[in-house]
């Protein structure tokens, strides 16, 4: 704490201003958002429902059609409010998170607790404070919104199955050098998108998160496409981590929800993820490279992540991780975007096996990406059979978005 | 850890996006637009996230609005000489006219209008926009052709005729008179020598419009990114400033501009 406490001392002292958020509703994609003020404080509010149809070419034997048909992907209402002493607030649900969460008794998605966005910001100083629950400041992938692309997903590497992309705790944001350097610093639960199904766990840490950007020409949005086209090359690097140590107390354990998919988002022990990421943007083509890391340390020498490996093998450390590339075209005279991504992960370097996936994405805009047919198609290169086994070997979605 | 990407793969991808690179960008013809370059710039280090510049022409100094609701006056190079002492919220556009600076605060939709010599706050007008928070009124401009002012929203793009009490007029839908405005973002509009211009941040464009029906009579577009205010000093110089790097930029070389 003292280290965030540090940064944010230092930061006052050398920075400019922040500005910098990540709410899908403060951007430029709504169509018909409302706005009500009373003179000194104004209050908008905005939504996005979206839904497609899905097909999977299923493997030889697979019976099960359940994925062949319809699917609802967004049902969002958003309150985005801002006061005249410079405080912001955000209230973004999903009301088909919460229904399905109420419908299933919290077993569709526990992860997908409703809440999107829950969090209060205070833009006075120089360094921007923000508290609440919201995206967090790392994966470049995880912080841009996936609707504002023609895919209808995030990838599997920074979707959150490996690690949390919201949580509940304290963001300082600043910029320097007249906002070529973007910088962000924060202290959450380590709970992730689980916190509302358990609150704080037992170790009583947080987890920290550090982020730190490069930008050529200054501020820059995070955004998949150039639907500006930019007159002048836009370059974004960075480099962004995050550390918790949730090693438990005895008798204690972290909640079974917790962990996801592969076991990878909350272990009882140490977890330090890292990585980086390039934007490049230019005259409507753009292209996005992202790298996260993870080596996970684990209290318990018997934990299932050591997949029964001997300590002289595992030296007490699973690597996991990957890599994700996309490359885009904004066809503005055809209203049309072009997409193709291409991953490839090791959830658990213990275990043999890897995923290689290539996405491509088409979408058509009647109005950006407020009002907009989105096609993907997925292809699974190589199956991780072991931690991940598939039913088949394409999956096509074909919907529509509105974004009000 | 190993990762290998196919090489096919990587080959697919190179083609698919240089390929489509190569198709015409952006929404309309850039055939015979002229891309400017700024001839200097200045950073204005004592002013948080500028938008709009006004010139005035009395003291040759800057009126700057920042996004943080002050309003500044400042040297040519971008020195605060003085700054307003009631602050808004979200400042966006600034105007000068007869003694009076009036300024648009965009997210509580209100005109500010301040006394021009002690810059002290003579009136407050309330304005409609119902629109996204951060999509209303960005640039405001006195319409001498047809005695108005006119307010730019940013998004959709729309220009809005008010009498000087603000009450409104008529509302323009700028894609209706032009296709060419479709989808893009606003950002300011600027009445220079019986011409009327209009400044779109997302195209880095400038529009040089008629007066009486706001056709676009000719195009401009700039070498950089999110432009947010547009002026013109006494001899004719384009003055652009910009919140990304929060500079003021000044294009030298367009003296012609009025006469396109």
């Amino acid at each position: 704490m003292r280290k965030v406490l540090a940064f944010a001392v230092a930061a006052v002292l050398i920075s400019n201003t922040s500005k910098a958020q990540f709410s899908e509703f403060a951007g430029d994609t709504a169509a018909s958002q409302f706005t009500f003020s009373n003179g000194g404080n104004t209050l908008q509010i905005g939504g996005r429902v979206s839904g497609y149809y899905e097909y999977r070419v299923l493997k030889a034997g697979q019976t099960n059609l359940s994925h062949n048909g319809w699917a609802m992907k967004d049902g969002d209402v958003d309150l985005l409010g801002k006061t005249a002493n410079h405080f912001t607030y955000e209230f973004h649900v999903s009301l088909l998170d919460v229904i399905s969460a109420a419908a299933t008794q919290n077993t569709a998605d526990p992860a997908a607790p409703g809440f999107k966005a829950a969090y209060l910001r205070y833009d006075g100083y120089k360094v921007g404070i923000k508290f609440g629950f919201d995206k967090l400041p790392f994966a470049l992938g995880s912080i841009e919104p996936e609707h504002m692309t023609p895919m209808w997903s995030h990838a599997n590497l920074n979707g959150g199955d490996l690690f949390s992309r919201r949580d509940f705790g304290l963001t300082l944001n600043t910029s320097l050098m007249h906002n070529h350097i973007n910088l962000y610093a924060g202290a959450y639960s380590g709970m992730g998108e689980n916190f509302f199904e358990y609150g704080n766990d037992a170790s009583g840490t947080f987890e920290y998160i550090g982020r730190a950007e490069y930008c050529l020409n200054g501020k820059m949005k995070y955004r998949v496409i150039d639907e500006e086209h930019t007159t002048t090359p836009q370059l974004r690097v960075a480099l962004d981590a995050r550390y918790a140590d949730k090693t438990q107390p005895a008798g204690k354990t972290i909640g079974i929800d917790a962990p996801g998919k592969y076991g990878l988002r909350v272990i009882n022990g140490k977890r330090l993820c890292y990585g980086g990421d390039v934007t490049f943007m230019y005259k409507g083509f753009s292209t996005n490279f992202e790298v996260d890391l993870m080596q996970l340390k684990p209290a318990d020498t018997s934990d299932p992540l050591f997949n029964g490996t001997s300590s002289t093998v595992n030296k007490g450390v699973i690597n996991a991780g990957g890599f994700v590339w996309d490359a885009n075209y904004d066809f503005a005279k055809i209203r049309s975007v072009f997409t193709a991504k291409y991953e490839d992960v090791n959830v658990n370097d213990l275990v043999p096996g890897s995923m290689h996936w290539l996405s491509l994405g088409y979408a058509y805009k009647l109005n950006g990406f407020a009002s907009v047919f989105k096609l993907e198609y997925a292809i699974p290169l190589q199956e991780d059979s072991n931690s991940d086994a598939l039913k088949y070997t394409g999956q096509l979605r074909l919907g529509y978005q509105i974004v009000f | 850890m190993q990762f290998g990407m196919r090489p096919k793969y990587i080959l697919f991808l190179l083609i698919a996006t240089l390929g489509s690179g190569a198709a015409e960008s952006f929404g309309f013809s850039n055939k015979g637009v002229e891309l400017l370059r700024a001839t200097e710039s200045h950073i204005l280090k004592t002013i948080p996230e500028p938008s709009d510049v006004v010139f005035d022409r009395e003291t040759g100094h800057l009126f700057i609005v920042s996004d943080r609701g002050i309003l500044f006056e400042c040297d040519m190079a971008g020195k605060v000489i003085r700054k307003a002492p009631i602050e808004g919220m979200d400042f966006e556009g600034v105007e000068i006219k007869g003694g009076f600076v009036y300024v648009t605060d965009e997210k509580p939709r209100i005109v500010f209008k301040f006394r021009k010599s002690d810059l002290a706050l003579v009136s407050r007008y309330k304005v409609k926009w119902e629109g996204g928070l951060n999509r209303a009124y960005e640039g405001i401009t006195y319409n001498y052709a047809k005695n108005c002012f006119i307010m730019v929203a940013e998004r959709p793009a729309t220009l809005v005729e008010f009498d000087t009490l603000f009450h409104e007029l008529h509302r323009y839908p700028l894609a209706a008179i032009d296709k060419r405005f479709a989808d893009l973002s606003m950002a300011g509009a600027r009445w220079h020598e019986g011409k009327l211009f209009l400044l779109s941040s997302s195209a880095s464009a400038l529009f040089n419009c008629s007066p009486t029906d706001y056709s676009i009579t000719s195009i401009k577009r700039f070498q950089m990114a999110d432009p947010e205010g547009v002026d013109f000093d006494g001899v004719g110089n384009m003055i652009i400033t910009s919140d990304n790097c929060r500079k003021i930029y000044y294009f030298k070389n367009i003296s012609n501009i009025n006469h396109q």
